[in-house]
């Protein structure tokens, strides 16, 4: 089944449409890139499958099911996580409790549990931790772990958002520009991360800039310009589209 | 007998405890969770005045204060239906406004309704006593006492009882705090957008959150009037909040043992400590300088110490890793930044 199916979605704010005609299909283990110049219309359609922003009509379907305006924390419970144009961590939490809190609510987590007598969460958390830390080693910040998110680098904080994206069992990654402010290697790191997810089976939806990134790693590409898609294929087949030089060109 | 100093030293503890009870409240809402609630002191009042309803008996015309829904309740009921009372009222409110309005926009809203509460309180002369409010509230179990509340066997009592009901809270608020619960809260503090993004609901963690707060908060209410057996709308004003909020940000927004010592150190210190001043001017002076110096205090620990008096502590994991190789100094390092009595796991 289709992991991420969108049918001519469509956001207009006010009189500006930002998002026109929109369709798009998305298989498990696939990486979407979505180019296109600033104002495109790529943000809002990210914000879009996310359930931050609601369409003005068309229909987004996640593993077939009808998520159409569902609030961004249900979509999220569906097992889709996104990252945001501004890495979003949180400032006065540890890069570590950035981590735990991409977990999901686990049994033994619920108010009265936590109150009541015992700490039954704590052989869970225990477990999460070691998993956590064998992620921050891949990106090599396991010495970063109790910093606080405002003491990162904006490429750190970029790093720990698609950790903690990853630290849930997600099936669809919505990327907002994840190599933009992160150094040449980590953007290496980053686009091998990415690799291993799909072939584990995640889809990931991917707004970048960077072409060469976009190469290595996205199956497929969509080229969006002033709200609607001018050129969808391989990055090969759009980088010979005249169509989409020209949207760079004037936009 | 009666023994003033015993007697002063019980107030104190109780004011202390009451103030405990809603500080422990207002920092799972405010420092924890991020809610602003300007409207906090209308959960206290609620809570009182249903305890003071619930146990002074049915109200008849001929008495000379007139209130709705008078009962004989035997303790430990009115207490109880005074805590259940502040968390219905406060997960009416969130409810109302939560869904809708933004963190500053939910905290002008709630400022409004608490005007709004002492006002009609202060006209609605027959549904709490109006201004002159609820008088002569019997004390609970003053029986076991020998009928005399004025004892210092009484008092000490209530002082201890009060002190075991605001442990209660701290330990509430606390467990929630330091459990991957009170994780997520502090995640919504910090980005609501982002914690959406995980799964986290925000409008169903504040409604959790806003209904224990006004639990407590309706607790220690309903703790005070039974104690001070007496309460009126100028006990409740709006700026009573503002005296909470002072408590969070002198001792620490964020950290459950900074809203113990706030609520020691600022209504309790500051109530009572001007009392030992000589006095100069006319009596309403004194009084005014205490809002003054309470109005100051936020500004002053803003500017030279923002964290408060015990900051919100960094939450270290240790435990042992795995696939990072360790190195000697990366061990000798962690050894330094690890300080053992704040180890967690």
């Amino acid at each position: 089944m289709t992991l991420l199916e969108c049918r001519h979605l469509h956001k207009a704010f006010g009189g500006l449409v930002a998002v026109k005609d929109v369709s798009l299909r998305l298989e498990a283990g696939e990486v979407l890139g979505i180019l296109g110049p600033n104002g495109a219309g790529k943000s809002t359609l990210l914000n879009i499958v996310a359930g931050s922003v609601r369409p003005t009509s068309g229909k987004v379907l996640i593993d077939g099911v009808d998520c159409t305006g569902s609030p961004p924390h249900r979509i999220a419970q569906r097992g889709v996580r996104r990252t945001f144009q501004v890495a979003a961590v949180y400032p006065r939490l540890t890069v570590m409790e950035n981590l735990l809190v991409g977990l999901p609510v686990r049994q033994g987590e619920s108010l009265v549990s936590v109150v009541g007598p015992g700490r039954r969460w704590r052989t869970q958390e225990r477990a999460d931790l070691q998993s956590a830390r064998v992620l921050l080693a891949q990106f090599g910040l396991e010495r970063k772990e109790n910093l606080y998110g405002e003491e990162l680098s904006g490429g750190e904080r970029r790093l720990v958002e698609i950790m903690r994206a990853t630290m849930a069992p997600v099936q669809l990654l919505l990327l907002d520009e994840p190599m933009a402010g992160v150094n040449p290697r980590m953007m290496g790191v980053i686009e091998d991360y990415i690799i291993e997810l799909a072939s584990r089976g995640i889809g990931v939806l991917m707004i970048e800039h960077r072409m060469e990134s976009v190469d290595r790693i996205c199956r497929s590409v969509m080229v969006m310009a002033q709200g609607g898609v001018i050129s969808s294929g391989t990055f090969e087949d759009i980088r010979r589209d005249e169509a989409v030089v020209g949207a760079y060109i004037a936009g | 007998m009666s023994n003033p100093v015993v007697y002063y030293v019980s107030l104190l503890s109780v004011y202390g405890a009451v103030y405990a009870m809603a500080c422990a409240g207002l920092s799972l809402e405010f420092g924890i969770t991020g809610v602003i609630n300007f409207g906090y002191i209308i959960f206290q009042a609620a809570g009182a005045y249903t305890a003071a309803v619930l146990t002074l008996g049915p109200s008849s015309p001929s008495d000379f204060q007139h209130y709705v829904g008078g009962a004989h309740w035997p303790f430990p009921l009115p207490l109880i239906a005074a805590a259940v009372v502040g968390a219905v009222l406060s997960a009416g409110v969130a409810l109302l406004g939560i869904r809708r309005l933004r963190s500053d926009y939910l905290a002008i809203v709630l400022l409004v309704a608490s005007l709004i509460a002492t006002t009609v309180a202060t006209n609605a002369t027959t549904l709490v006593g109006g201004d002159a409010g609820l008088a002569l509230v019997p004390h609970p179990l003053v029986s076991l006492f020998g009928n005399n509340a004025e004892g210092v066997g009484y008092n000490l009592a209530y002082a201890a009882g009060a002190a075991v009901l605001a442990a209660a809270c701290f330990v509430v608020v606390h467990r929630i705090t330091e459990s991957p619960y009170g994780r997520r809260l502090r995640a919504l503090r910090e980005n609501e957008f982002a914690a959406a993004a995980q799964g986290i609901s925000a409008f169903r963690l504040h409604l959790v959150v806003v209904t224990a707060g006004g639990a407590m908060a309706g607790l220690s209410g309903g703790v005070l009037v039974q104690y001070i057996s007496a309460w009126a709308p100028s006990g409740w004003l709006y700026p009573e909040t503002f005296v909470f909020f002072t408590a969070l940000i002198v001792g620490g927004v964020a950290n459950n043992w900074g809203a113990i010592l706030g609520a020691i150190l600022v209504p309790l210190g500051i109530g009572e400590g001007v009392r030992y001043l000589p006095q100069i001017g006319s009596a309403t002076l004194m009084v005014a300088l205490q809002w003054i110096v309470i109005g100051l205090l936020p500004l002053i620990i803003f500017w030279f110490r923002p964290q408060g008096i015990i900051p919100e502590r960094r939450r270290r994991f240790v435990g042992a890793r795995v696939d990072a190789p360790v190195s000697p100094d990366s061990l000798l390092e962690e050894a330094e930044l690890v300080d053992p009595s704040r180890m967690e796991v």
